[in-house]
């Protein structure tokens, strides 16, 4: 008896040894006024049209170079992204506002069911900043400095100012899992040359995004 | 010489396994442009996400280049060519862009089946085919790196297919239909016949300068809604030497 109980503690300390990394919640932070100007600094306050390319990283280990276009309007929080191949060949475009997604054209396999929900959240969490005032304002250890957000739904955002070395933007759900990451360069002409995306959950993938172009974009523009 | 052109430099990536997409021109050219998925819809609609089709359709073109109003002028004309070299500018048009996303780069055919598409703007691509063997290489976060999609690893499989379709089973095209369009400015007109795919691809154009054989003037690819891609091509050079190694490195 007393053995299996034994097995059963180390098999749970195993699986907390495993899970645990996953589940770490947000970074600890020492409480500090931060500006939170600074961390709003690689993220547009106004419209504007991107063109990247995107390399892919899928699932499996594939990867698919592609370009992206996204026209942010902060104003009217609305997004409309667009995926296109080399060649020219619209894959996917969809606008996100507050009524929803409404999907233009879906190419197989982008036309799989929440595709589309989710790589618009994909879009809202690269290029809209979030909402409101930060809960909170803070150094991490090495000494970065962090403005943390949460969301009505409980969920955390933390951007993450690396001076002179751009930014990390991290999400977590209420449950303290990671489910997205961004790392932003430093900016060039106003806006960063390359980001890095990550989702973490549910499936997950990573966007390498290098800027072709950006050009501000009137508020009511998007389509 | 059309046929063997075309057969081989019309591979389609996008169908795996045992389904199969082709686009060809049949030696009588009652349908110059034959496309087959065997296995549904949603592969049909992959194809022109694909680079080697859209090679196919270039290539095709300069072969065509010369005609002079028949498609079986056009077949002896294609029996001509060697090679092809030109420069290519594609300007893509749709509604979330404000101007043209304008690509650059240059197109290499070598009879009978040696492809190298190369984009060199705004992303470095190169597409290369040579003795039934597809690469594509992207530049990456990484460098240039080959790709390893499935959809290159089907190659075997669609040049086996390739061989059953090139003895002469297509004699119609069930996916598009092929206009000639005779006038100053002669053209290829190419229409889905099926209603799933035209709302993809509505229409395929390819211009033809008639007073000067081997040069086309444009490709024009419509997507509905406006969206369209368009071909110009400029620096043509036809039957000139190319060394195989442009068509097996990057």
């Amino acid at each position: 008896m007393k053995k299996n109980m034994l097995i059963g503690r180390l098999c749970v300390a195993a699986a907390a040894a495993v899970l645990l990394p996953a589940c770490a919640g947000p970074r600890h932070i020492r409480p500090e006024p931060i500006n939170p100007a600074l961390c709003r600094l690689p993220f547009s306050s106004t419209g504007c049209r991107y063109v990247h390319s995107l390399d892919a990283e899928l699932p499996g280990g594939a990867r698919m170079t592609v370009i992206g276009v996204s026209v942010i309007d902060p104003a009217a929080d609305t997004i409309q992204a667009a995926i296109m191949t080399l060649e020219g060949l619209v894959l996917f475009d969809a606008t996100a506002s507050g009524d929803g997604v409404q999907v233009h054209r879906a190419l197989p396999p982008f036309d799989a069911p929440r595709f589309a929900e989710g790589l618009m959240q994909d879009v809202r969490f690269i290029f809209m900043f979030p909402a409101g005032a930060p809960k909170t304002t803070g150094r991490l250890d090495d000494g970065s400095s962090v403005c943390r957000y949460q969301d009505n739904f409980g969920m955390t955002v933390d951007v993450i100012t690396h001076p002179g070395q751009g930014w990390e933007v991290e999400q977590y759900s209420v449950l303290g899992k990671k489910l997205r990451s961004l790392k932003i360069d430093p900016l060039k002409n106003g806006v960063p040359g390359m980001l890095e995306f990550e989702a973490l959950s549910p499936k997950p993938y990573a966007l390498h995004m290098k800027l072709i172009s950006a050009e501000p974009v009137a508020s009511g523009d998007v389509k | 010489m059309f046929s063997a052109v075309c057969r081989v430099v019309c591979i389609a990536e996008s169908c795996s396994g045992n389904k199969g997409l082709l686009i060809l021109a049949n030696k009588n050219m009652k349908s110059a442009f034959y496309m087959v998925c065997r296995v549904g819809y949603a592969h049909r609609l992959k194809w022109w996400a694909q680079p080697t089709l859209r090679a196919a359709v270039i290539c095709l073109s300069f072969v065509l280049a010369g005609w002079s109003g028949t498609w079986e002028t056009m077949r002896r004309e294609s029996e001509k060519l060697s090679s092809v070299s030109a420069s290519f500018t594609q300007s893509k048009n749709m509604r979330i862009l404000s101007k043209p996303l304008v690509s650059t780069g240059r197109f290499y055919f070598k009879a009978p089946d040696s492809v190298r598409w190369a984009y060199d703007a705004p992303v470095q691509s190169i597409l290369l085919m040579h003795e039934g063997s597809v690469k594509r290489y992207t530049q990456g976060a990484g460098g240039l790196t080959e790709d390893a999609g499935a959809a290159l690893q089907s190659m075997n499989v669609m040049l086996q297919e390739i061989a059953l379709w090139s003895k002469g089973r297509f004699n119609e095209s069930p996916s598009f239909a092929a206009e000639l369009k005779a006038g100053d400015g002669p053209a290829i007109l190419l229409t889905p016949r099926d209603a799933g795919l035209a709302k993809i691809i509505t229409r395929i154009e390819i211009a033809l300068v008639q007073e000067r054989p081997g040069v086309i003037s444009a490709i024009t690819i419509s997507e509905g809604e406006g969206g369209t891609t368009a071909f110009q091509f400029s620096d043509v050079q036809i039957n000139a030497a190319l060394d195989d190694s442009l068509f097996r490195k990057p």
